[in-house]
């Protein structure tokens, strides 16, 4: 018994695009709560709180994300799933 | 050659549970099929399904198996089927309630996919390994799709539509 290749690259495909998938989806929640959390006003203060100083480093983290849960290989991936396919040649 | 019994995805009979390597019906726009996945159920079962005939009188051997067949999303790659056949005969010295006795595999040869997911096509498998069946023999016919063969590199479900028994009468 020998699965083919082309099943053991399906099978790589599928699961990174259900990763991609979800990793878009966390993205994509970041970033409509740093924009809800930056459209409060008055400002909120982070004095005091473990964000103190690091409040530009998580900004800069959340567009990190979306950026590399967006890359053109996830979308790539994504769209080669097989639905059918059983996901386990690998 | 002259058509001997009509193998259809309804008159199947399907293993229990899905750990067991039974193909899946499906109907779709009225119509029935047998899924069949690309991978086998714990790397070894092939998913299939069993048709149980008599032989009919006045078959004439070699027989062959032509069966219809789609892919639910593959435009490229090929299948493999795996078909076995069992024939019991009056005197067969056999516990039928503990005891199966199917011939050797008849592998189909790969057969390329249709360039379009839902078109129909056909493959046709010489059932070189028959049993030794003959007329009035309890037949079982076990189609599988050759999942774990090399040569099966399609991806996603295959699905059965229907199979034809020919003989060389």
């Amino acid at each position: 018994m020998a699965i083919s290749d082309p099943k053991r690259v399906q099978t790589l495909i599928n699961r990174a695009a259900a990763a991609a998938q979800e990793m878009q989806a966390a993205a994509a929640e970041l970033i409509a709560l740093r924009t809800r959390y930056q459209n409060i006003t008055p400002a909120i203060s982070v004095a005091g709180t473990p964000l103190a100083g690091n409040l530009t480093a998580l900004n800069t983290w959340i567009t990190d994300v979306d950026a590399v849960a967006n890359r053109a290989i996830a979308n790539t991936v994504i769209a080669a799933a097989v639905p059918s396919h059983r996901g386990d040649a690998v | 050659m002259a058509s001997r019994y009509h193998l259809d995805a309804l008159n199947a009979r399907i293993p229990d549970g899905a750990a067991n390597g039974g193909a899946r019906t499906k109907k779709v726009l009225n119509k029935y099929y047998l899924a069949m996945a690309d991978t086998a159920v714990g790397g070894t079962i092939n998913e299939h399904a069993f048709w149980d005939i008599k032989v009919p009188v006045g078959l004439v051997t070699p027989l062959t198996l032509v069966i219809d067949f789609l892919m639910l999303s593959a435009t490229s790659g090929n299948i493999v089927f795996y078909v076995y056949v069992e024939a019991i005969s009056d005197t067969d010295p056999i516990n039928l309630l503990t005891t199966t006795s199917f011939a050797t595999v008849n592998a189909s040869a790969a057969t390329a996919v249709p360039s379009s997911a839902g078109y129909p096509t056909s493959v046709s498998v010489s059932l070189t390994n028959d049993d030794a069946a003959v007329a009035a023999d309890r037949l079982r016919i076990w189609i599988a799709r050759g999942a774990t063969d090399a040569g099966d590199t399609a991806t996603g479900d295959l699905y059965f539509d229907r199979a034809d028994l020919r003989d060389a009468a």
